[in-house]
Parts: structure tokens; sequence; C-alpha cells
């Protein structure tokens, strides 16, 4: 047993931390606090965004022959985790899920216009999944592609499709069988958003995170916008999704949260003798906050290690994502009993409240249901795990 | 022992519900999205008498915790509690003789003309202010920080507390000299900032007896529990609410997604919280209008509060999926104001330290 990092992994982390801190100039970090951008999309964001591609810091778990940096799982693991505590809304669902998967299964022209021009930093994808009645229930999709000419129709509405404000190109999951089994009749399409059936509606939520209701409109794409065989759409799909769950629960953020907060309540004065974190349940609060993140990191910790062993279960990716999903949320809560009412506070003086605590604990909820929610990840472990009788 | 309430709080409930319609809607509620507070339903409630019983001029504070309630049920964009609680029955309490003309004048103008300015940075207990005052010939000369002061920046006068030498005081002073910053809050509630350094308190706005502050000031912590626990009772209950009815209807796998056990559970879990809050609420309230000391019972309603806030919120919004979020369901300003309520006066971890010192060395 050996649960640390080796050296070269170390390395790279200090190499993306030196290299971050060069990426994020003063323009960026401007345009991060502004809200209309918190999901990116501005133009410092689009530039820092090629400079990457420009320095081969896209297409991490790519094949090295497309151009690719064919990071171990752990490695990667370290790259989520330090962008993440940047605060930088990198594109990870375009350049690591659908990327490599159209890189891999799309056609001659997708992997040469579309996987190319992701890994330069230059297209951007959003992820169109949920409907208005399928959420959980994702197989019962209703949007349709149906066959026309030499490609195929679309028609539909999708909901909460972040990103697609100010994306290239939808990841659209459509029904192309209505005759099989649910699961079995979906298909993956690269849906260009400039193509005039296409329109949106911004959906504003708690978070002041803005997303998408998507509307298709006689679409029409040609077979090459086809990723994979046709009805075969599920298994990229769930595949994507298994490859999302760990990067949402990625320590990095929390850890960079509670080292910043710490520091603060340690200088911090209270009254004439004493600072905030000399008060008990401060330093209660702060002591759990510190034993979740210990568990949370093992936790990922040892699923990117079973990743690259191929030795991972499906009981530890879902606990994973219950874990740190359902930590995130007590975090938040001790993080801002601490700072009090100054958390609910959005005050220049306490830039950290400011930016980044409040605003987290805002967004967490959405981790619990999205992505695969925790009641199902629940079903997976009693199912597969302790091997009890299916729920439904 | 008797837990059912009275004919005549019911009629109260009712009539109070009645009134509040018009102030809950969702295209209403809008209007005040970026500033929540409604002058137009002080006004109102002041007409019908809810603030201050019209044949006494008294303020009842059975009747301000069941008006707490049915605010936080409807989630209407006004907090009465720093004008009445704070100030009037303290004022009632207290050997402060100008009750009658601020009566006067609140029932004619109907304004939000008198507030308190207690809350400190990183102070978790009103009880022991940290802003200073220094004996001097003209008075107390002031030092030091208020936050969360509701309404400042439209009223008259403020109600602060202050420490000196010989303990704790209050006084009532006039604003319009005062450095004030209105705060921007998450739940959009009308706070401020209120700068006392250098400020001089003259001894005739003091309103307090010596050795009478600190009397005062812990009773005033009680009433904000008590209120605090009083909207979150009215918000548990609505959030809940809402959460049956959604999850009854929304379908997924071809069945309402509450007949699934992981969901119902969960739902019976707030309704658990719920019953939590509600018991702890009644016997606190019980005891305050008995008189009886009920430090103790603050405290856990206090740590209750926090919890019970916390857990229905991320409930009810995980039971709702992506709708718990998005701003066209109503959910999201309950939780917006469920957090407000949770973090201001202390936190539940505060509060369940001083319970636990309490409860071991002094008792
Ligand atoms: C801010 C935000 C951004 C998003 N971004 C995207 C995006 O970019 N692309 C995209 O495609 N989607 C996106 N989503 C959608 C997200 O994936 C869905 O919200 C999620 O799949 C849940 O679906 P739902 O909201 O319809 O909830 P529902 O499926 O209606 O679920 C409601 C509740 O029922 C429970 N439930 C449902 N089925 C079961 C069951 N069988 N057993 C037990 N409990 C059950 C759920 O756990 C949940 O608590 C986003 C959502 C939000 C809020």
């Amino acid at each position: 047993m050996k649960i640390e990092l080796t050296k070269n992994q170390q390395k790279l982390k200090d190499e993306l931390k030196e290299y971050f801190s060069s990426l994020l100039n003063k323009e960026l970090l401007s345009e991060m606090s502004d809200p209309q951008f918190f999901e990116g999309g501005g133009p410092e964001f689009k530039k820092a965004l090629k400079i990457m591609g420009r320095d081969g810091w896209i297409g991490l778990s790519w094949p090295k022959e497309f151009g690719g940096k064919e990071f171990t799982p752990i490695e990667q693991y370290i790259f989520v985790e330090e962008i993440m505590r940047t605060g930088f809304p990198f594109p990870f669902l375009t350049t690591e899920s659908v990327g490599p998967m159209i890189a891999q299964y799309g056609s001659d022209w997708a992997k040469e216009t579309i996987a190319k021009s992701i890994l330069r930093g230059e297209t951007i994808f959003a992820i169109g999944y949920s409907e208005p009645n399928a959420g959980t229930d994702l197989a019962s999709l209703k949007t349709q592609a149906l066959p026309d000419k030499e490609g195929f129709k679309i028609n539909g509405q999708k909901i909460w499709t972040s990103l697609a404000n100010y994306a290239d190109y939808i990841w659209l999951a459509a029904r192309t069988n209505n005759e099989v089994k649910k699961h079995k009749g979906i298909s993956m399409f690269i849906v260009p958003t400039d193509n005039d059936g296409f329109s949106y509606t911004p959906i504003q939520t708690l978070g002041d995170v803005t997303t998408n209701m998507t509307y298709y409109d006689d679409i029409y794409v040609s077979k090459d916008n086809l990723v994979g065989e046709l009805n075969s759409g599920w298994d990229l799909i769930t595949s994507q999704l298994n490859l999302e769950r760990l990067a949402l629960v990625n320590h990095g953020p929390v850890d960079e949260l509670y080292h910043q907060l710490l520091s603060l309540a340690k200088i911090t004065k209270v009254d004439s003798k004493n600072v905030l974190s000399d008060i008990d349940w401060v330093k209660s609060n702060f002591a759990k906050i510190y034993s979740g993140l210990e568990t949370l990191k093992l936790i990922c910790w040892k699923q990117v290690w079973g990743m690259e062993n191929n030795v991972l279960s499906m009981t530890d990716a879902s606990l994973a994502k219950i874990y740190g999903s359902e930590y995130f949320i007590e975090a938040y809560r001790m993080m801002m009993e601490i700072f009090g009412e100054l958390s609910i506070v959005r005050d220049d003086s306490l830039s950290i409240l400011n930016s980044r605590l409040e605003r987290m604990y805002r967004t967490a909820s959405i981790l619990t249901f999205g992505g695969g929610t925790n009641e199902v990840q629940r079903d997976i472990i009693s199912m597969a795990g302790l091997l009890m009788p299916r729920s439904r | 022992m008797d837990f059912s309430s009275s004919s005549e709080e019911k009629l109260i409930r009712e009539s109070l519900k009645k009134l509040l319609e018009s102030f809950s809607s969702e295209d209403y509620l809008k209007k005040f999205d970026s500033h929540r507070y409604d002058p137009a339903l002080l006004s109102e409630l002041i007409d019908n008498g809810f603030l201050v019983d019209q044949d006494t001029n008294k303020i009842n504070f059975d009747v301000i915790k069941i008006l707490s309630e049915e605010l936080g049920y409807s989630n209407s964009p006004l907090n009465p509690s720093a004008l009445v609680s704070d100030v009037l029955i303290t004022l009632q309490e207290s050997s402060f003789k100008g009750l009658s003309e601020i009566l006067k004048d609140l029932l004619s103008n109907k304004l939000y003309s008198y507030t308190s300015a207690l809350n400190e940075p990183l102070n978790f207990e009103i009880e022991s202010p940290k802003v200073n005052g220094k004996l001097s010939n003209k008075g107390y000369e002031l030092s030091g920080t208020k936050i969360l002061s509701y309404n400042l920046d439209i009223a008259k006068k403020a109600l602060i507390s202050f420490i000196t030498d010989d303990g704790v005081y209050l006084a009532l002073i006039e604003t319009d000299q005062l450095e004030i910053t209105t705060l921007d809050v998450t739940s959009k509630a009308p706070y401020s900032k209120l700068n006392l350094d250098g400020v001089i308190v003259s001894k005739e706005s003091i309103i307090n007896k010596s050795g009478e502050g600190l009397y005062l000031l812990k009773d005033i912590y009680a009433r904000r529990v008590l209120i605090q626990a009083s909207l979150a009772r009215g918000m548990v209950l609505k959030m809940l609410e809402l959460t049956a009815a959604y999850t009854s209807e929304r379908e997924q796998f071809d069945r309402p997604i509450g007949s699934f056990q992981a969901v119902s559970h969960r739902a019976a879990n707030m309704f658990i919280d719920h019953q939590e809050l509600d018991l702890n609420l009644q016997q606190a309230s019980y005891l305050y209008s008995s008189g009886s000391d009920l430090e103790n019972q603050i405290l856990n309603l206090k740590y209750i509060t926090g919890n019970v806030l916390h857990r229905t919120s991320y409930a009810a919004q995980h039971l709702h999926g992506g709708m718990g979020v998005a701003k066209e369901y109503p959910l999201w300003r309950y939780c917006l104001s469920a957090k407000e309520h949770e973090i201001i006066n202390g936190n539940s971890s505060s509060a369940l330290e001083a319970l636990s010192k309490n409860i071991t060395l002094n008792q």
C-alpha cells in the first residue's frame, strides 16, 4: 500500500499551479467574478482556452496520436483538482468526455474538424440530455431524429442545457427508434447552434447559474453528425456520465476554500484578545470539515487508483458521488456558520466569502440530484455492492 | 397539558392568511426580488391592528409570533421583528417614557421609522455587545460597528446596544447623523451596516436604568429567537407542502416520484423536522409568556431552528430536482430566506456550545 502522490505526480501538481497562476491574469479574474460569465463564455475565457490548447493542456485523457496527453486517471484527477482550485470554468465536459468520444466514434468529418478544434480550445459543447419529462428517467427522452434524405431531421425540446447560450454545438441525445426498449432507441448527434432551427430561452437559478431551455425545430443534420452507431447512444451517455461523476466531487475546491478560510479565521480578531479560530465551536466546525475532506480525498484517490488498475467497482463510483455531493452541503454550511452573518453579505472587504463560499453553497444542491441522482446511486450500492434485491 | 391553539389564535391566523394572499402571489413577490421590503404591507398590517392592538395600544407578542409564522409561510417581504419586538416591546418593558409618542407616530404615519441595530460582525451573542461606550461629559462616546440592521436606512431612530464599564446599555438614537451603508444580502432583505466610531450617545437617549440593560437585551434575544423560529416554522411548512404536492404530481419511470420510498421517506423526515421545530417553539413560547426562566430552551430552539431550516431547505431542493432551484418556481426564495434565518443572531453551532456550557457548568 502506498497512499500518497508519487514524486512525478507532485511535480505535475506544482507545474499546474504555476501554469494557472500565470494564465489567470487580472482581466480573466475580473471576468470570472462577473455573474454573466460564471459559466465561462466571455472573451478572456475564450482567450485562455486557446492558450491552453496551444500549450497542450486540453485533451489530457486523449491518445497521443490525436495530440492528447494520454494522462493516467490519477494525473487527470490532479489536473481537475488544480483547475477547480482556481475557479476557472474549464469546459471538462467538452474536453474530457464529449471530445474523446467524438475522437473515437465520430465520422471522419467529426474527427477531423470537431475533435481537432476541441483540442485547440476553439470549440465548446453543451450537453443536451434532460427534457422536461426526462430527468432521472433519462431514457424516456422524446426529442426525435428521423431519417431525412442523407441525414436526419431533429425536432424536440431540452431543458437545463447549460452553456447552450454560448456553445458552438449541442451533444444531443435523440430518439431514433420508437419500436424497441427505450434505452435501445437513442442516438447521439452533434447539433450546431448556429442552425436556424435552434433557439434557447434562459432559466435563472438559485445559485445565479443560468442554464437554458433549448428548442430544436426541423433541424437537418447530415449523417456525419451522428456519433457512434445508430441506436447505440445509451452506451455513450452512460460512459460520459461515469466520467463526469468523479469530476463533480473532486475535493480540490473545498480543500482550497478550507485552507483560505482557516488562514482567515486565524487572523480575524473577534475582540481585543481572541481571533475567530479561538472559539471552541469554530474549532470543532473546522475539524469536522477537515475530517470529511480527508475522507473525500481518499475516496476519490481510491477511485482513480481503481480506474488506473482496472479494478474499479460500480459501488466505488456511486459511493464517491454520494459522499462528495452530500459532504459539500454540510461543509459549506459549517463554513458559513464560522463567518456568520458576514457570509450572506456580498461585501468586497471579505473577498473570499464574496466570490466563492456563498455562491458555492447556493449551487451545491444541484450535485445531489444531477449527474445521476443519489437515490439511484444508493440503489446501485445496495444492488451491486450488497447483492440486495432490485428496488424497482 | 394542552397542545391545542385557542379559537382566538385560529381567528387571527385565518384573517392574516387572507390578508397576506394579495402580498404573496408570484407576480407580487417578483417586484421585491431586489429589495425585499414592502411599506404597503406594513401599513396594511397596522391598519388591521396586527402590530399594535387598537384598543389597548399595546403590542401582543403572541400575535407577532403568529404574524411571523404567516409571513414565513407566504414569504411576503416584511420582517416586523426589529420594529415591533426589539423596539416597541422593549420600550414597553423598560422605564422609557416616550413610548406613547412613538406609537402615535407609528399609527398615523405607518412607516418603519424605528428599528434596532444590535448585531455585530463575528459576534455570535447579541446579549454581549462589543460596541464600546466610554463615559465623557457629553454622554457615552462609542466605538464599533453594527451590521444587519433591518431598514436602518429609512428609520428615524434606532435602538442600539453597547457595553460600558458599568454594564450593558440600550439607547434609542437619531439616525440622521449616522454613517449608514446599505448591504447587499443574498436574501435581499433590507439590511444596513452602521459605523458607530465617535458617535456620542446622550444620557437622555438611554432607555434602561443602570443594571437593567443586560436583562432587556436577553429578553430581546429570546424574542428574536422565538420570532425566527416562528418564521422558520412557516417557511418549513410551506417547503414541506410544496414538496409533497410536487412529488405527488411529477412522474418519472411512469409513476409519481413520491411513490419511490427514498422520496417519500425523505419528505417524511421533513415532516419530523417540522414537528421538532414546532414542539420546541410551542414549549419556549409557553415558558416565555408565563414569565419562566427559559435561557436553555431558547438556546435549544435556536439550535433546532438552524438545523431544521438547513435540512428542510436542502431536502426540498433535492426532491424537486432541477425545479427546486429554478427561479420560475417559488421554492428558491424560501431557500434564501432559510439561510438568512439560520445564520443571523448566532447559529446552531454557537447556540449548541452556549447550551452545553449552561448545562454542564452553570446548572
Ligand atoms: C443548474 C443545472 C444545470 C444542469 N445542466 C444540465 C446540462 O447541461 N445538460 C443536461 O442534460 N442536464 C442538465 N441538468 C439536469 C439534471 O441532470 C437533472 O436535473 C437531473 O437529471 C434530475 O432530473 P430532474 O431535474 O428532472 O429531477 P427528477 O428526475 O424529476 O427528480 C426529482 C426527485 O425525484 C427523485 N427520483 C427520481 N427518480 C427516482 C427513483 N427512481 N428513485 C428514487 N428517487 C427518484 C430524484 O432523486 C429527485 O430527488 C442541469 C440541472 C440543473 C439544475
